[in-house]
């Protein structure tokens, strides 16, 4: 649980420190990524310190080869 | 403002650090698995079919000079199905980092200091990954440069220190059981280079004739390199002890022996290893930024590095699970996914690229 914690923590200060700096770009783009990334971020740890059990990009990917390959 | 241009000599670097990677940890106890006593023929096989692919990247990116890989797709493909593609490929170098991380972190853990937490292995390494990005890749060209000579001596110190070793019977038998398993084994292995990354860099090198040369260089020098290990894995350990290691090339550096004065230096071949993956997940670090970058048309990328840093992390977590689920994950579904982005993409590009040329040709006439 303290690394999670310490990963919000992380990403809480990024937020804090990187949204004046996209700010000043007058970028609606730069922003949007940002938020989209930044909010993955933060989910794929909210998921992790949920122990979430479809967390496992590998078995996405097993998963759509084992589609494609039938 | 910095000159974003590097050097022929910088990017046969990258090609070789890239094509090494962790591969030379892993690769020889796969190969030994399917085609047994023939890895090392498997191995070049695995070299032919590398240097075709990097044929494959020169000549698409010679068709779309000065543009990088995404912008390739979106050229040909259009603006949304090239976005959708690119996105494909960012998934792919995101899942692909984060998996190096988790089994660089289990290699450093299992084998060298087991009492470490994995985290913190992990963390270390994606802070210096950071600071690459963060600087650039001129930054990384030139420190590649000087860790080159590093990865070369090393290197050259544990081919030449376990020559006394070599059994000359452990080769046999050889195509005992015919081409087939060469062949397979060859082909799944060439899966695991990733050139394709270094169509991102491709356009940076600083223009002049033979801009390909360090690309099929540093391919061909790569797999050789490979080549010798997997060699010396098999005339060394033997093929059981090959097959059934994780880490046959840490094996092989533990097995140095020269009169019995120059041994136990397998900590200081490591450097080989944690250098050269430093520069492949740096490589994919700058790539998934010149991606996003791309798809997002951002004025700039700086500010997605620490998002991407946790989720490269939250991978890593989350995909070196244990040996047992990435072997199967390596031995069943990595060599087929990588071929799609590898080897399918690009040829359709090519195929496509070369198409709409015609058409527009015919079309002016």
């Amino acid at each position: 649980m303290n690394k999670e914690i310490g990963l919000m923590l992380f990403l809480a200060a990024v937020l804090v420190l990187e949204l004046p700096r996209i700010l000043k770009l007058r970028s609606p783009r730069d922003m949007f990524a940002f938020i989209l990334l930044w909010g993955l971020a933060v989910a794929a740890v909210i998921a992790h310190w949920l122990d979430w059990p479809y967390l496992r990009p590998l078995d996405w990917v097993k998963a759509v080869i084992g589609l494609v390959t039938g | 403002m910095q000159d974003k241009r590097i050097d022929a000599k910088q990017f046969f670097i990258f090609t070789f650090c890239l094509t090494i990677g962790t591969s030379i940890l892993v690769t020889p106890a796969g190969l030994a698995h399917t085609a047994r006593e023939d890895a090392w023929i498997a191995s070049l096989v695995s070299l032919f079919i590398n240097l075709g692919m990097a044929v494959l990247y020169i000549a698409l990116s010679r068709f779309y000079p000065g543009q990088t890989l995404f912008e390739i797709i979106e050229s040909v493909l259009g603006k949304w199905l090239g976005k959708i593609v690119s996105l494909l490929y960012i998934f792919y170098f995101v899942v692909l980092s984060g998996t190096l991380l988790g089994n660089l972190g289990f290699f450093l853990t299992s084998e060298m200091m087991p009492e470490t937490p994995i985290e913190a292995i992990e963390v270390l390494f994606l802070v210096v990954a950071v600071m690459s990005a963060r600087l650039g890749i001129v930054v990384l060209a030139r420190v590649s440069e000087l860790l080159f000579p590093w990865v070369f001596i090393l290197f050259l110190i544990l081919v030449l220190a376990l020559t006394p070793q070599i059994q000359w019977n452990h080769i046999k038998p050889v195509l005992e059981d015919g081409w087939m398993p060469v062949l397979k084994a060859g082909g799944h292995t060439a899966m695991f280079q990733e050139l394709v990354v270094l169509m991102m860099f491709y356009p940076l090198i600083k223009s002049g004739a033979g801009k390909w040369k360090p690309y099929l260089a540093g391919t061909f020098a790569g797999n050789v390199s490979l080549f010798f290990i997997v060699l010396l894995s098999i005339l060394v350990l033997g093929i059981e002890q090959t097959e059934n290691s994780t880490f046959p090339a840490f094996e092989l550096a533990k097995d140095i022996n020269v009169g019995n004065f120059f041994q136990r230096v397998e900590g200081i071949l490591i450097t080989i290893w944690i250098l050269t993956f430093f520069i492949k997940i740096s490589l994919l670090f700058h790539s998934t930024l010149t991606g996003l970058r791309t798809v997002f048309g951002l004025k700039e990328s700086g500010h997605l590095i620490y998002p991407i840093a946790v989720i490269f992390l939250i991978i890593a977590w989350n995909t070196y699970i244990n040996t047992v689920y990435v072997g199967e994950i390596i031995e069943k579904v990595w060599g087929k996914a990588s071929s799609f982005y590898l080897l399918y993409i690009p040829v359709l590009l090519l195929a496509f690229g070369f198409v709409r040329q015609k058409w527009r040709l015919v079309q002016q006439q």
